[in-house]
C-alpha cells in the first residue's frame, strides 16, 4: 500500500484499492478522481459510475462534484478543450450514474429488463412482511410432515423463538454459506472420536487434587466426587462400551449435563471466590475442561439431529419466499442485489451476454465507496462486470477496513479482503493506496487517537498496526486554507480526549449509566455550552447544544442520558428515523387514523377522541353517549363534535394537509404542546405527518391506506433509506444517536456512552466467518466459538474506531476502576476490557474533575435557564390557510363532476377567512353596506367557488341576475352554511335599498363582469369550467421547510404562447382610501401582508409547475379582487389589485432564498431570546 | 376485501396441471381457502389426474354459490371437460377411492350417488337429515287432545275481526297437531296470522308463554317479528283474553342468540347435549337459515319440543351455503301433500261454517314430511296484479309475464302522479342509457321526496321543519317524525347490486345530492340533514340491528343525530356512535327480504352474465311491494331474469321422487 496526500498520485489506468482512515477526506479523493477522469482520460460524466452506500451520500456526492466542476472551471490557465469537457460534465451531471447499491442495481434491472428477460415493472417490498407471511403458509403444509410433534418439540424452542429463527436465518443465509451443524451423522462421529481420547484411567491424581480444593468442606468435595464425578465418569465408560448410539445419547445426556453442573458450579464460585477459575487444582481443571468439552459435543451431536428440520425449513422458506415474490412481481432491496448478481452469473457461463456488454459499454470507471460494507454478492457484480478485460475498465474501490460496522447487516470484511488482494493479483495489476492526512479533527485529537489505536502494553495488544491507523494532521498552513478546524477560544478547561467517571462505588450497571449521565449533563452545561468557539468549514461559531453528540451502543442507553437532559432542560433529540415510528406521536396519530378508517367501530373512535388532539375525558364521551349525541350545556364538547364531523369529511375526501391541519391546529393540540414544553412530541408529530403527506400525495390514498401506510412504517424494519437529519425542532439539540448511524457524521464534542455490560447471549445463532472452507457459516450450536468471538471482537474494536474518530475537538469517554463498578459475573465486556483498560493504563486521557450538584445549582442561579420557544409563525396568511396539491387531476378533487355530489361545497373554515382584521367600520365613511368581517369574507369565497360563471354571463344586467333563483339560492345556501342572516341594508336617508343578498349578488356581478385591463380587458364570466381551479392547494419543500396552504383560483388562458396563469385572491375587505389599484397597493395589500402572500403563492406554484414539466405554462400575474370596490361600468380599475410576476423578482431562485431567508430571520430573532 | 384467485396463482398452486386457468378464474367462483386446501391436498396425491382437480375446482364453484355438492355429471363440467378433451369424468371419478385421498390424515371428499361433497358438507347433510327424521318420528312433544284443540281453536279463529280461509285453518291445525310443520307462503298470505292464533291456541291449551320461543335467522326478521305480533294483536282488539298480554308482552330473537352463541367459544350454550327448555320452537323467514345454523338449531331442539317453521320457500335462500326451506318442501310433481286420514281428522276438527278444507289428498305414498306442510297460496294483501305476475316470474313464464305487464312508453318513466297512479307491476323496458336511468331516479324523487305526500307536505318540506330543531325537548312532536317515517317506509328502490349505475351506491348518490340541494344543507355524503340510513352492523347494546333504517337530522349545527323507529316510538343517538351505516334511498333486494313497502322501483343491471339475474331475485324484489312495482330494464335482461332460476344442490331428501313413490305406493 503507498501511503500518499494527494488524489493526483492515484494512477489512473489501474485498478486501485484506496483505504481511506477515519477523516482522511474521501469524498474530496472522489471527487477529484472524477475531475481528473473527466480531464485527464477525457470521458463523459456518464461513463463513470459511482457507488455510495446511503441516499444522503449520493446526493452529497453530487453536489460535490457539481461544485468541483464548478471551481475547476473558474480556475485559470484552462485550455478550452477543457473548459468544454467540464461544461458538458456540468451540463450532464443529472445523467451521472451516482447510486447507491440498491439504485444502481434497481436501475439496471429496470433499464435492462429486456437483456435481462424479467417483468418489467416490479413492485418494491419490504422482506421482512413477505417472509412473514410466508412462513405462516409454510407452517400450515406443517402437519402434513411424519413425526411434525416431536420435530418441533426437540428443537426446544417455543413457536415464537421458532418463527424468528428460521426467518432470521432464511434472510441472512446467502448462497455459499454454511449452516452448522451440517449432519448429525458427522456430529456424532466427532463425539465418537472425543469420547475415545477421553482418559478414565489414573483418576487417583486427580481425586487427591479436586479434594485439596479450598473453599468447600471436605464433606462435600467427598460427595461430590463420588455422587456427581463418578457418576458422570461411569455413563461415559458405559457408553463406550456399547459404542456411541444417539437414542441411547439422547436417555443419558440431560442427566449427564445435570450432574456435571453440580460438581463445581456459578453460586459455588460466586460464594467462594477463591473456587475461581479452579486455580488450586490444574491437575482437576484439566480433566474437567475435557470433560466439558466432551459433553458440549454429545450435545452438539444431539442438537444437529434436531436442527435438522429448523435447517430443513430454512431452505424451504428461501424457496417459497422467492416464488412469491417472483409470481407477485415484488422485489425486495436484498433480491435487487441478488438478481442482478444472479442475472450476471448466468450469462456469465453463456453465450449472449447482452447485460454484461451493455453495462461494460456503457461505464468506463466504477468508483465503489465504502466497499469495506459490500457483501460477495456485490463484490461479485462489479468483479464480474468491470475486471474481465484487462484494461477496458478501472474499478476502484475506496474504503476503511477499520469502519466496518455493518456485519449485523450483511456486510463482510472478507469479501473486502478478497476484492482487495483479487485487484492486487499479477493479473489485475491493481495499485494500493492508503490516504493519510486528516483533515477533520484537531491535530491534538488526532495525535491521541493515533496514541490509542496504537498503543500496547504487556496487558493490551494493539488495536491496529501504525501504518494501518496512523493519520497525520495537514501542516497548519493548509488547515486554515480548508477552513479548519481551529479552536479560537476554548474555557471548557477540557482536553482533546478526556475520561469521565463518577465517585459512587460499588455500582450496578443501572447505576453505572445514571451516574455517568448526570455526569455528562453536568459536563455539558457547565463547561462546554458557550464556552468554546471555533472555526469549522470556514464558519466562526460559538459552541451550542447542536454541536455536541452522544454516541450510545442502543437505543436503550439513550434513556438515562435523555432523562438526565430532560431534567437539566437541555434540549436533545435522538437521531434515528425508525425510532419516530416507535413514538408516543405515532401512537395518537394512529388512533384518530384508525378511527378515520373506521368511523363506526365505537372503542376505535373511543380511542380517537381520547388522544391528545382533543381535550375531552371519559366523563364527557359517557356524558355524549347518554345525551345521544345532543350537547347543548358543553361548549368545548359541541365545539369537539363539529371538529370530528370536519375530521370524517376531510378524511373522506382524502384531503390529508388539511385534515392534519385541523387535528393539529383547530384542535389546540399543537398550542397545548408549546405550552406545556412537549417539542419533542410536537416535532414528530409534525414529522410524522410530513411523511404520511408526502406518500399520500402520491398515492391519493383514502384513510384505510394512509392507516395501513402508518402501520406497516411502525411495524417496518426496513433501515430508513433515507438518513434522517431533521432535528426536532428548529432548536439546536444535543444529537444522541448510535455509534452505527454516527458513520459518516462528525461532531465538534463527542461524548460516548454505553456499552458497559456484556451484551445478552440471547442470539440464537452465531455468525462468523472460517477462512478454512472461505464461507460464512451460521452456527446453531456452540456460541462460544473462537472465529466467532475474534470476529465479535474485532468487529467492537472497528465500532470503538468509528465511534472515537467522529470528533474534531474534544472527545470524552467513560472511565471507572473495578470498585465502581465491575461488570456483571466478570463476563467478558469489550469497553471495559479494551476501552476503559486502556485508557487508565497508559493515562493518554485527561480526567474531567467530578462535578457536583452544588455547582449546578450554583451555575443555575447565574445561567438564565433556557427559555421557552414561540411558535415559529411564518405568516398567520399562510398558516390559516392550509390546503395541499400534487398533480393536475388531485386539483379536481372538489369539483362536482365526482358522481355524486351535487351543490356540494367542502365545509368551509372559520379560520380560513382572509379578512380577520378589518379596520374598526367607525373610520369608514361610506355608503352602507354589508358589515365586515370574517364571516362575510368566507360568503363571498363560497359564492365565487360554487356560483355558476356563466349564470353571470346569461343575464342582461344586474336587476336580472339578482332575480335569479338559482343565483340566489347559491347566495342564500353560503350565509346559511357560515350562519349569516340576511340584513337590509338602507341608504343615507334610512330607506331601504338592498339586502345583504342582494348586495352580494351585486358584488359578484360587478366583479365577474368587470373587464380587466390586467387580462386584455376580459371579464371572469368569460372563463370556462375547465380553465378554473377553485380552492387551489399547494405545498413546497426545500431544505426542511415546508409551505402549504391554497389559493382562491387558480385560472388559465390562452395566450399566444401557451397557456397563461393567473393567481385570484377574492377580498371583501374595507378600505378607507378607497379602492384605487395605487391605494390598494399602500394600503391594504400592505396591511394584510398580501403582498408577501402572493409572493409565496407564486413560488408553490412556479416550483410546482417545473416539477409537473408543464410545457409551454407560464404563470403570468395575480390578481386581487376587492368586491366592494368594483364597478363593472366604470372606465377605471378600481378595485383590482394586478401583479406581474414574469420579472426577476419573482423567478424561482429569487423567491425560494427569499423565503428561505425570511425563515431563518424568524429562527434567528428566536435565538435571540434564548 | 376479499382476495382475488389470480391466473397466476392458480398456475402456482397445481403446478403440472394444463387446464384452462384463464377460463377457470374468470367463470368459476373462487375463493382463496378452498384453492389453498386444494392445492395442498393436490400434492398429497400419488398420480395428478386433471379430471378431479378439474371436478373439484367446479365443486368450489358451486359451494360459492350456494350448493353443497357437486352433480359429477353436471353439465357445465361434461362441456368444459369435452373442450380440454378430458373424457369419462363421472368414470373417474367413480373409480377412485376417495377415502384414500387425504390431507393430514383426514379425509377430505365424499362421493354420495353422484353427488360429491367436501367432507365438512356431507357430514353436515347426512346429519340434518338424521337429526330432523329422528326428531319427526320419536317425537315426545305434549300431544293435545282433539277436543281441546278444536275447542279453543274455535273460539281463537272465531273472535278475529276477520274470517281465515281454509288453507290458513289447515295450517292452524297442523301445526298444533305435529311436533314438527312447516308453513310456507308468499307475503300476505297470513303466516302471522296463523302465528298469532296458534299462540293464542297454545296458551289455551296450558302451555306456559315462557315455554314458547319465538325466534328468525337475523336480528332485523326477529324485530320485525315481535312488531307483527304487536301490531297483529292491536287489530284484533281487546278480547278480554287474560293471556293476551302475556302473548303481546312475547319477543323474539335471533336464532344465534337463542341458542347462546358465544364469538368466543365455538360452542353454543345449547346443543345436543343441553336442549333449550321450551315446549314450542318457532322459527321464522327459514329460507335465510342456512346448513349450519339449521344443524345448530335441530340439535338443540328435545324430543319433548314442538317446533313449527315459517317463511317463503321461494324467496331467496341464505347467503351461505344450502336452501334448507326449498329442500325441505316437496318437489314439483306431489299432487297433495296430506294423507286422506288425517284430512279426515282435521274436516272433524272443524266441520263449523260449512268451511270446505279444499287440500286434496295425495295419491302417493306417505312421506316423512307428508302431514306436515301447508303451502298457503292466497295473498290478501298483495294487489292482484302483482300477485299473478310475481306467480309468472316463480314459474319462469317470462313469455306470459311481457304479455300481462303493465308496459310503459319509451319516454314515461313514471307510472306514479299527482292524480292518478298505475297500481301492479309495471315495466320500463327502456335500453339502458345513462339519461334514462338519470330520468327514472329524478322522476321518482321528484314524486316521493320533493311531491306532496297524503300528509299534505312533501318529504323535503317536513324534514326542513326539522333542522336545528331539538326533538324531544322543545317543539316537535314525534308525530311529525311518525309522518316521516311512514313516507320513508311507504316507498324503496330496490337494487341487484351496489355498484354501477343502477346500484345502490350510484342512486344513493343521486338522490342524497338532490335532496341535499333541495333542502339547501352541506355534508357528508352520507352524514346530513335529511339523510336515510341503514345500519350495517348489529349493536346489541344500543338495540339497533342490520338493516335497521333510520333519518339523520341535523338538530343543532353540526351536531347529528340518527333517528330510529322502534314499536311507534323513536330512538336517537349521535351519528358518531352508531354502527357502520349507509345511505339507504335505495337497498339491494337481499337487504329487502322481510320488508314490504308500497311502492317499489326495481332497476336491473345490464350485465346479462351476472347470476344476481334470477327468478328468486325479481320474484323476491316485486313481492316487497303493496301497491305498485316498476321494473326497468331491458327486455333481454328481464327475461334472462325469470329464467335464470338459481339451482342449489344438495342430497337431502325429505320426499322420494313423486314418480317412483307413485308406482310403488299404489
Amino acid at each position: 500500500m503507498q501511503v500518499i496526500e494527494k488524489p493526483t498520485e492515484i494512477k489512473l489506468d489501474r485498478h486501485a484499492v484506496i483505504e481511506a482512515s477515519a477523516g482522511t477526506g474521501k469524498t474530496y479523493t472522489i471527487t477529484h478522481l472524477v475531475l481528473r477522469l473527466l480531464l485527464e482520460k477525457q470521458l463523459t460524466i456518464s461513463q463513470i459510475l459511482l457507488v455510495t452506500f446511503t441516499d444522503k451520500a449520493t446526493s452529497e456526492l453530487k453536489a460535490r462534484i457539481h461544485e468541483g466542476i464548478g471551481d475547476k472551471l473558474t480556475e485559470q490557465g484552462l485550455s478550452s478543450a477543457e473548459k468544454r469537457l467540464l461544461e458538458h460534465a456540468l451540463r450532464d451531471l443529472h445523467l451521472a450514474s451516482i447510486h447507491t447499491i440498491h439504485g444502481f442495481c434497481q436501475r439496471v434491472l429496470k433499464e435492462y429488463a429486456f437483456e435481462q428477460g424479467s417483468v418489467l415493472d416490479k413492485s418494491l417490498v419490504d422482506d421482512s412482511t413477505v417472509f412473514i407471511k410466508q412462513l405462516q403458509m409454510l407452517k400450515r403444509t406443517w402437519p402434513a410432515i411424519e413425526g411434525i410433534s416431536e420435530k418441533l418439540s426437540n428443537t426446544e424452542l417455543s413457536t415464537q423463538q421458532l418463527d424468528d429463527l428460521l426467518i432470521d436465518l432464511a434472510k441472512k443465509v446467502k448462497p455459499g454459506d454454511v449452516i452448522y451443524p451440517e449432519s448429525a451423522e458427522m456430529a456424532l462421529l466427532k463425539a465418537n472420536q472425543q469420547m475415545e481420547q477421553f482418559n478414565t484411567t489414573a483418576l487417583e491424581d486427580i481425586e487427591a487434587d479436586f479434594k485439596s480444593l479450598e473453599g468447600l468442606s471436605a464433606k462435600v468435595l467427598e460427595n461430590r466426587w463420588r455422587d456427581k464425578l463418578m457418576f458422570v465418569v461411569n455413563e461415559i465408560n458405559a457408553l463406550k462400551e456399547s459404542g456411541l448410539i444417539l437414542e441411547q445419547l439422547i436417555a443419558v445426556f440431560p442427566m449427564l449435563k445435570k450432574t456435571a453442573k453440580a460438581v463445581i458450579n456459578t453460586s459455588d464460585i460466586k460464594k467462594q471466590p477463591a473456587l475461581k477459575k479452579l486455580a488450586g487444582a490444574p491437575l482437576f481443571k484439566a480433566y474437567f475442561d475435557q470433560l466439558k468439552l466432551l459433553l458440549n459435543q454429545f450435545e452438539v451431536a444431539i442438537i444437529a439431529e434436531n436442527y435438522q428440520f429448523v435447517i430443513a425449513m430454512v431452505e424451504a422458506l428461501q424457496q417459497r419466499v422467492k416464488q412469491h415474490k417472483v409470481s407477485q412481481g415484488q422485489i425486495s432491496y436484498d433480491d435487487m442485489i441478488g438478481d442482478l448478481a444472479a442475472a450476471l452469473k448466468v450469462e456469465s457461463g453463456s453465450e449472449n451476454q447482452a447485460l454484461t456488454n451493455r453495462l461494460r459499454d456503457k461505464y468506463r470507471v466504477a468508483l465503489i465507496d465504502e466497499f469495506q460494507d459490500t457483501d460477495a454478492q456485490q463484490w461479485s457484480i462489479f468483479q464480474h462486470v468491470f475486471t474481465a478485460h484487462k484494461g477496458e475498465h478501472q474499478l476502484v474501490l475506496i474504503g476503511d477496513p477499520k469502519q466496518s460496522i455493518y456485519g449485523f447487516r450483511g456486510a463482510n470484511i472478507y469479501t473486502y479482503e478478497e476484492a482487495k488482494s483479487y485487484l492486487m493479483t499479477n493479473a489485475q495489476q491493481g495499485l494500493g493506496y492508503r490516504l493519510s492526512t486528516n483533515f477533520r479533527s484537531l491535530p491534538a485529537l488526532t495525535d491521541k487517537l493515533n496514541q490509542f489505536f496504537t498503543y500496547q502494553s504487556e496487558q493490551q495488544t494493539s488495536w491496529y498496526e501504525s501504518e494501518e491507523v496512523m493519520v497525520f494532521s495537514p501542516p497548519k498552513s493548509k488547515q486554515e486554507e480548508a477552513g479548519g478546524p481551529l479552536l479560537l477560544a476554548d474555557d471548557s478547561g477540557l482536553s482533546e480526549l478526556n475520561s469521565i467517571t463518577v465517585v459512587e462505588e460499588g455500582l450496578l450497571v443501572d447505576g453505572l449509566k445514571q451516574q455517568i449521565s448526570i455526569q455528562i449533563g453536568r459536563v455539558i452545561q457547565q463547561q462546554l455550552m458557550g464556552q468554546m468557539s471555533f472555526k469549522r468549514k470556514g464558519s466562526e461559531k460559538t459552541l451550542d447544544a447542536g454541536d455536541i453528540c452522544i454516541l450510545v451502543r442502543n437505543k436503550k442507553d439513550a434513556k438515562p442520558i435523555e432523562h438526565v437532559l430532560d431534567r437539566l432542560q437541555i434540549p436533545h433529540s435522538f437521531y434515528k428515523k425508525t425510532d419516530l415510528y416507535q413514538s408516543e406521536a405515532a401512537i395518537q396519530i394512529q388512533l384518530v387514523l384508525t378511527a378515520l378508517a373506521f368511523p363506526n367501530m365505537k372503542k376505535q373512535v373511543n380511542n380517537a377522541w381520547l388522544s391528545l388532539f382533543f381535550e375531552i375525558n371519559t366523563a364527557q364521551i359517557r356524558h355524549l353517549s347518554q345525551q345521544q349525541g345532543l350537547i347543548n350545556d358543553d361548549e368545548a364538547l359541541s365545539q369537539f363534535l363539529s371538529i370530528w364531523l370536519k375530521l370524517k369529511s376531510l378524511s373522506k375526501q382524502q384531503d390529508w394537509v388539511a385534515l392534519f391541519n385541523v387535528l393539529f391546529e383547530e384542535t389546540g393540540a399543537v398550542k397545548r404542546l408549546y405550552a406545556t414544553g412537549k417539542w419533542r412530541m410536537l416535532a414528530n408529530l409534525q414529522q410524522i405527518k410530513q411523511e404520511l403527506l408526502k406518500v399520500s400525495l402520491d398515492q391519493q390514498l383514502d384513510a384505510h391506506g394512509m392507516l395501513h401506510l402508518l402501520l406497516s412504517s411502525r411495524s417496518s424494519q426496513l433501515i430508513s433509506k433515507e438518513d434522517w437529519q431533521q432535528k426536532d425542532t428548529e432548536i439546536p439539540a444535543v444529537q444522541i444517536m448510535t455509534i452505527h448511524s454516527s458513520k459518516g457524521l462528525e461532531f465538534p464534542v463527542v461524548f460516548l456512552f454505553g456499552g458497559f455490560s456484556a451484551p445478552a447471549h440471547n442470539h440464537k445463532f452465531c455468525k462468523y466467518y472460517d477462512s478454512s472452507i472461505t464461507a460464512q457459516v451460521f452456527n446453531l450450536v456452540d456460541n462460544q466459538t473462537k472465529l466467532y468471538l475474534a470476529e465479535v471482537e474485532a468487529e467492537n474494536k472497528r465500532l470503538y474506531y468509528v465511534a472515537m474518530t467522529r470528533a474534531i475537538f474534544k472527545l470524552i469517554v467513560p472511565v471507572y476502576n473495578e470498585s465502581i463498578y465491575q461488570a456483571h459475573n466478570n463476563a467478558y465486556v469489550f469497553y471495559q476490557n479494551q476501552v476503559v483498560a486502556r485508557l487508565l493504563e497508559s493515562g493518554m486521557a485527561n480526567p474531567i474533575k467530578q462535578l457536583t450538584q452544588d455547582s449546578v445549582l450554583a451555575s443555575e442561579e447565574q445561567k438564565p435557564l433556557i427559555k421557552k420557544i414561540p411558535l415559529l409563525n411564518i405568516s398567520e396568511d399562510l398558516v390559516n390557510k392550509s390546503r395541499i396539491i400534487h398533480s393536475f387531476s388531485s386539483l379536481q378533487r372538489y369539483r362536482t363532476e365526482d358522481k355524486t355530489h351535487f351543490g356540494n361545497s367542502p365545509q368551509m373554515d372559520l379560520a380560513q377567512a382572509d379578512d380577520v382584521k378589518t379596520e374598526p367600520v367607525s373610520t369608514i365613511d361610506q355608503i352602507p353596506s354589508i358589515p365586515g368581517g370574517a364571516q362575510t369574507g368566507n360568503v363571498l369565497h363560497g359564492i365565487f367557488e360554487n356560483l355558476d360563471f356563466n349564470l353571470v354571463s346569461e343575464h342582461k344586467n344586474l336587476n336580472e341576475f339578482q332575480k335569479d333563483q338559482s343565483v340566489m339560492s347559491v347566495i342564500e345556501n353560503q350565509m346559511k352554511v357560515f350562519l349569516m342572516n340576511d340584513g337590509d341594508i338602507l341608504d343615507d336617508a334610512g330607506v331601504l335599498r338592498s339586502s345583504y343578498s342582494k348586495e352580494f349578488a351585486a358584488w359578484v356581478w360587478h366583479t365577474l363582469r368587470k373587464p380587466i385591463n390586467a387580462i386584455g380587458g376580459r371579464q371572469l364570466c368569460e372563463l370556462e369550467d375547465a380553465d378554473r381551479r377553485h380552492e387551489m392547494s399547494f405545498y413546497w419543500s426545500q431544505s426542511g421547510h415546508v409551505l402549504t396552504g391554497f389559493i382562491d383560483l387558480l385560472f388559465k388562458l390562452k395566450g399566444p404562447a401557451g397557456d397563461e396563469y393567473f393567481i385570484l385572491d377574492w377580498k371583501s375587505n374595507f378600505n378607507a382610501g378607497g379602492y384605487a389599484p395605487d391605494s390598494l397597493a399602500d394600503q391594504v395589500m400592505k396591511a394584510h401582508n398580501y403582498h408577501d402572500q402572493y409572493r409565496w403563492y407564486t413560488l408553490a406554484i412556479k416550483a410546482w409547475f417545473n416539477s409537473l414539466r408543464l410545457k409551454n405554462a407560464k404563470l403570468v400575474g395575480s390578481l386581487y379582487l376587492f368586491s366592494r370596490g368594483i364597478d363593472s361600468i366604470s372606465g377605471n380599475q378600481d378595485g383590482v389589485f394586478y401583479e406581474d410576476l414574469t420579472t426577476d423578482e419573482y423567478s424561482l431562485t429569487h423567491l425560494e432564498t427569499q423565503l428561505i431567508k425570511n425563515i431563518q430571520s424568524i429562527g434567528d430573532e428566536q435565538k435571540g431570546l434564548l | 376485501m376479499r382476495p382475488i384467485v389470480t391466473v397466476n396463482y392458480l398456475q402456482q398452486s397445481f403446478p403440472g396441471y394444463d387446464l384452462d386457468w384463464l377460463w377457470v378464474s374468470e367463470k368459476l367462483q373462487l375463493d382463496l381457502a378452498h384453492i389453498q386446501l386444494l392445492r395442498d391436498f393436490q400434492s398429497q396425491w400419488q398420480q395428478h389426474d386433471p379430471r378431479l382437480l378439474l371436478a373439484l375446482l367446479f365443486l368450489v364453484d358451486a359451494v360459492n354459490r350456494g350448493s353443497l355438492c357437486l352433480l359429477i355429471n353436471d353439465d357445465d363440467l361434461q362441456k368444459h371437460a369435452c373442450s380440454l378433451q378430458l373424457t369419462g369424468i363421472e368414470k373417474h371419478i367413480n373409480k377412485l377411492d376417495l377415502r384414500e385421498l387425504k390431507l393430514s390424515s383426514r379425509t377430505v371428499l365424499v362421493l354420495d350417488q353422484g353427488r360429491l361433497y367436501f367432507q365438512k358438507h356431507h357430514f353436515q347433510e347426512a346429519l340434518l337429515q338424521k337429526d330432523l327424521s329422528t326428531l319427526i318420528t320419536q317425537s315426545e312433544a305434549e300431544v293435545f287432545s282433539h277436543d281441546a284443540i278444536k275447542k279453543h281453536a274455535n273460539t281463537v279463529v272465531g273472535s278475529l275481526p276477520y274470517q281465515l280461509d281454509g288453507q290458513q285453518i289447515q295450517a292452524l291445525l297442523t301445526s298444533l297437531l305435529q311436533p314438527f310443520s312447516i308453513v310456507s307462503g308468499g307475503p300476505g298470505t297470513g303466516k302471522t296470522t296463523i302465528l298469532l292464533s296458534l299462540l293464542r291456541v297454545l296458551v289455551r291449551l296450558g302451555v306456559d308463554v315462557k315455554k314458547i320461543a319465538l325466534a328468525a335467522p337475523t336480528g332485523r326478521a326477529a324485530n320485525r317479528m315481535t312488531e307483527s305480533i304487536e301490531n297483529g294483536l292491536t287489530v284484533i282488539g281487546e278480547t278480554g283474553d287474560l293471556t293476551f298480554e302475556d302473548i303481546k308482552a312475547m319477543s323474539s330473537t335471533t336464532i344465534h342468540r337463542m341458542l347462546g352463541a358465544n364469538p368466543q367459544s365455538r360452542k353454543n350454550r345449547f346443543h345436543a347435549n343441553n336442549w333449550l327448555p321450551y315446549e314450542v320452537v318457532v322459527i321464522d323467514e327459514v329460507s335465510m337459515v342456512d346448513l349450519e345454523l339449521m344443524n345448530q338449531l335441530i340439535q338443540a331442539i328435545s324430543a319433548r319440543t314442538k317446533l313449527i317453521f315459517l317463511g317463503d320457500q321461494f324467496q331467496l335462500p341464505s347467503v351461505q351455503s344450502g336452501a334448507l326451506l326449498a329442500d325441505l318442501m316437496p318437489p314439483v310433481g306431489y299432487d297433495g301433500l296430506n294423507t286422506l286420514a288425517f284430512l279426515a281428522t282435521l274436516q272433524k276438527l272443524w266441520p263449523i261454517n260449512g268451511q270446505s278444507l279444499s287440500s286434496q289428498s295425495t295419491t302417493q305414498k306417505a312421506q316423512l314430511l307428508t302431514d306436515r306442510v301447508t303451502v298457503l297460496q292466497v295473498s290478501k294483501r298483495c294487489q292482484p296484479h302483482i300477485a299473478m305476475l310475481s306467480e309468472q316470474v316463480r314459474q319462469g313464464d317470462a313469455g306470459s309475464f311481457l304479455n300481462k305487464v303493465n308496459k310503459l312508453a319509451g319516454d314515461v318513466y313514471s307510472i306514479w302522479s299527482q292524480e292518478t297512479q298505475i297500481d301492479g307491476v309495471s315495466w320500463q323496458g327502456h335500453k339502458d342509457h345513462q339519461n334514462n336511468s338519470k330520468k327514472l331516479y329524478q322522476t321518482w324523487f321528484a314524486h316521493f321526496y320533493a311531491g306532496v305526500s297524503a300528509a299534505g307536505l312533501s318529504y323535503v318540506e317536513m324534514v326542513q321543519t326539522l333542522r336545528y330543531r331539538q326533538i324531544g325537548r322543545v317543539g316537535v312532536k314525534p308525530e311529525s317524525l311518525a309522518v316521516i317515517f311512514s313516507l320513508i317506509k311507504s316507498q324503496r328502490i330496490l337494487t341487484l347490486t351496489h355498484r354501477g349505475r343502477n346500484g345502490t351506491e350510484s342512486i344513493n348518490g343521486l338522490i342524497g345530492g338532490w335532496l341535499k340541494s333541495s333542502l339547501g344543507v352541506e355534508g357528508m355524503d352520507d352524514c346530513f340533514h335529511g339523510a336515510i340510513i341503514m345500519i350495517k352492523r348489529n349493536d346489541a347494546t344500543l338495540g339497533l340491528y342490520n338493516g335497521d333504517i333510520g333519518l339523520v337530522l341535523e338538530v343543532a349545527v353540526n351536531q347529528f343525530q340518527v333517528f330510529f323507529e322502534s314499536a311507534g316510538n323513536f330512538q336517537c343517538f349521535s351519528i358518531h356512535l352508531i354502527p357502520d351505516y349507509r345511505l339507504a334511498f335505495a337497498m339491494t333486494v337481499h337487504k329487502s327480504q322481510g320488508s314490504e313497502f308500497n311502492h317499489v322501483l326495481l332497476p336491473l343491471t345490464e350485465n346479462l352474465e351476472s347470476p344476481l339475474l334470477s327468478r328468486e331475485i325479481i320474484y323476491t324484489g316485486m313481492t316487497r311491494a303493496k301497491k305498485s312495482v316498476l321494473i326497468f330494464g331491458s327486455e333481454k335482461a328481464l327475461k334472462q331474469a325469470i329464467i335464470n332460476k338459481t339451482v342449489r344442490n344438495s342430497g337431502l331428501t325429505f320426499w322420494s321422487d313423486p314418480e317412483n313413490s307413485c308406482t310403488s305406493g299404489a
